[in-house]
């Protein structure tokens, strides 16, 4: 028996003293897992929503590409040509410096009757061409060459296309009662609106409750007390609907002083409230 | 409870060596660890012992069978072996011999008793004999049903500890839970690696005791066939 034991002493020293060395220390090695960048984007960038207002001053259209800025302008500025002093007629010959395809039909058309012309014993070849054609500010416009009116047309270019790539959100829609951001976030107009909504007892029981959307324009103090008298400003076909919109009117009026941020007060200053009876009785 | 937590928490870089493995357990996996160890060693001990026991006996049973069946006489037969009965079959012969000439040598008036006793005292030996023969096989039994179970113990500690460490540093990150799952799975691995061995040599050394009682017993018929033989003959 000893000697079984000490054969299996040794035997299990062996084996052990190999797991050892053949397990050798190896740490966990666990590399940090990659973190997933994640980007808090504020309601507000999603829920900027402007409401439109037909009566409010329109302004400068801003949202067109720089193409079609280029063709408007031009054409004021070709009507300017006439006015300027034709000093530089005679150097009308290079062709290829005239930058509109515009004028070059135009010229064609008439050149077949000015040669048939050519065979009177009248002027010169060069004067004939002038002649027939009938739009005096056209013609100039061809003759004439001058090399600082086409820089001033490429430079025109640069403008226009760096104000049409401007962010379109700085420009106001159209009919916008103000065109500047921050706005009003969709939670704050609909803090408003509930707060006003609060005080609302739309005419219960009339027909037609989707003729009955009133909107008001509302005009706020900075202590969130009205400032004029709110303004009907859609108009309904429906027998209630003076009914309807004079409860909205008094609605806002009677709830006051309104709790909206202070910081935001120059957007919140002139608004439009909308009072829908379906959003009250869930039709 | 606590110092098991603080003791995966303080080691993020955890080692798999062996030493590392058992060096970082908690001591109730060590102690498991230890005893498997230990069963592990006892295991083969007993095996190594066992083996040699057999092939000896076997050897030994064989030598005596051709010496017993050649013709030698029996009283030469019985004079060598008698100081020193060094196998089970000798011892079975030896045990057999005596009371037969006892019972001659005291000048017994009857010889009626006398294949009874033999048979008896043949009995005796031969219960004798395979007791010594399976002696501590059931160790190697124990060890195979027991030592999956006691490793499986060591393995939900070390959950626990993993499971300790997570609630700790509220990560579950591997390197939090790598130590504890590790030294579990080594801990049923040990078990494993002492109770495969035990349960197949057990297996093996139950067959080969069977075999060896069964040949004594066929050993013991025909001797005490023999001897009765005599017997009827002396009467």
């Amino acid at each position: 028996m000893r000697a079984g034991v000490a054969i299996s002493s040794i035997g299990h020293a062996v084996v052990l003293g190999w797991g050892l060395i053949a397990f050798a220390p190896a740490a966990f090695d666990t590399p940090p897992a990659e973190s997933m960048p994640v980007d808090l984007v504020p309601i507000t960038d999603l829920t900027q929503l402007q409401a439109g207002n037909k009566d409010a001053p329109k302004k400068e259209q801003a949202k067109q590409t720089g193409e079609k800025k280029e063709e408007v302008k031009r054409a004021p500025e070709e009507e300017k040509k006439p006015k300027q002093p034709e000093v530089k007629q005679a150097a009308a010959p290079p062709p290829e410096a005239k930058p509109e395809p515009k004028p070059e039909p135009k010229k064609e058309e008439p050149k077949p009757e000015p040669k048939k012309e050519a065979t009177a014993p009248l002027p010169p070849k060069r004067e004939a061409p002038p002649k027939p054609k009938t739009p005096p500010a056209a013609k100039t416009k061809q003759r004439e060459f001058n090399p600082d009116q086409i820089a001033a047309l490429l430079d025109r270019r640069q403008p226009n296309m760096a104000r049409a790539s401007e962010a379109p959100s700085q420009s106001g829609a159209f009919g916008a009662s103000t065109g500047n951001a921050p706005r009003l976030t969709q939670s704050e107009i609909d803090a408003l609106r509930a707060q006003s909504q609060a005080c609302w007892n739309p005419p219960v029981g009339a027909a037609d409750a989707q003729d009955l959307i009133v909107r008001v324009r509302v005009q706020f103090r900075t202590d969130g007390t009205l400032s004029a008298d709110p303004q009907l400003v859609n108009r309904g076909s429906s027998p209630y609907f003076q009914v309807a919109a004079e409860s909205a009117m008094r609605a806002v009026r009677r709830c006051q002083p309104y709790t909206l941020p202070a910081a935001k007060y120059e957007i919140w200053r002139d608004v439009e409230v909308t009072f829908d009876p379906r959003d009250m009785f869930g039709g | 409870m606590n110092e098991v937590a603080q003791g995966a928490l303080e080691l993020p870089a955890a080692q798999v060596s062996l030493w590392g493995l058992f060096w970082q357990a908690h001591f109730v996996v060590k102690a498991v660890m230890i005893g498997l160890v230990v069963a592990s060693v006892w295991v083969w001990a007993i095996v190594i012992d066992k083996t040699i026991l057999f092939a000896r006996t076997r050897r030994q049973m064989d030598r005596f069978e051709q010496a017993f069946w050649s013709g030698e006489s029996l009283e030469d037969l019985y004079r060598t072996l008698s100081a020193r009965p060094n196998h089970s079959m000798a011892a079975l012969f030896v045990a057999a011999m005596r009371e037969w000439k006892r019972t001659y040598e005291g000048g017994a008036r009857s010889l009626m008793g006398l294949t009874q006793r033999i048979e008896k005292v043949m009995n005796v030996t031969i219960a004798r004999e395979v007791e010594r023969l399976e002696r501590r096989l059931l160790v190697l039994a124990t060890v195979g049903s027991a030592g999956p179970f006691i490793g499986l113990f060591g393995t939900v500690w070390g959950i626990m500890t993993s499971f300790q460490a997570i609630a700790a540093s509220k990560s579950t990150s591997l390197a939090v839970v790598a130590p504890g799952i590790a030294e579990a799975l080594f801990a049923t691995a040990m078990g494993l690696v002492a109770a495969i061995p035990a349960t197949i040599f057990y297996n093996k050394f139950a067959n080969e005791v069977n075999k060896q009682a069964q040949r004594l017993e066929s050993f013991a018929d025909e001797f005490s066939a023999i001897l009765s033989r005599q017997v009827d003959e002396k009467m």
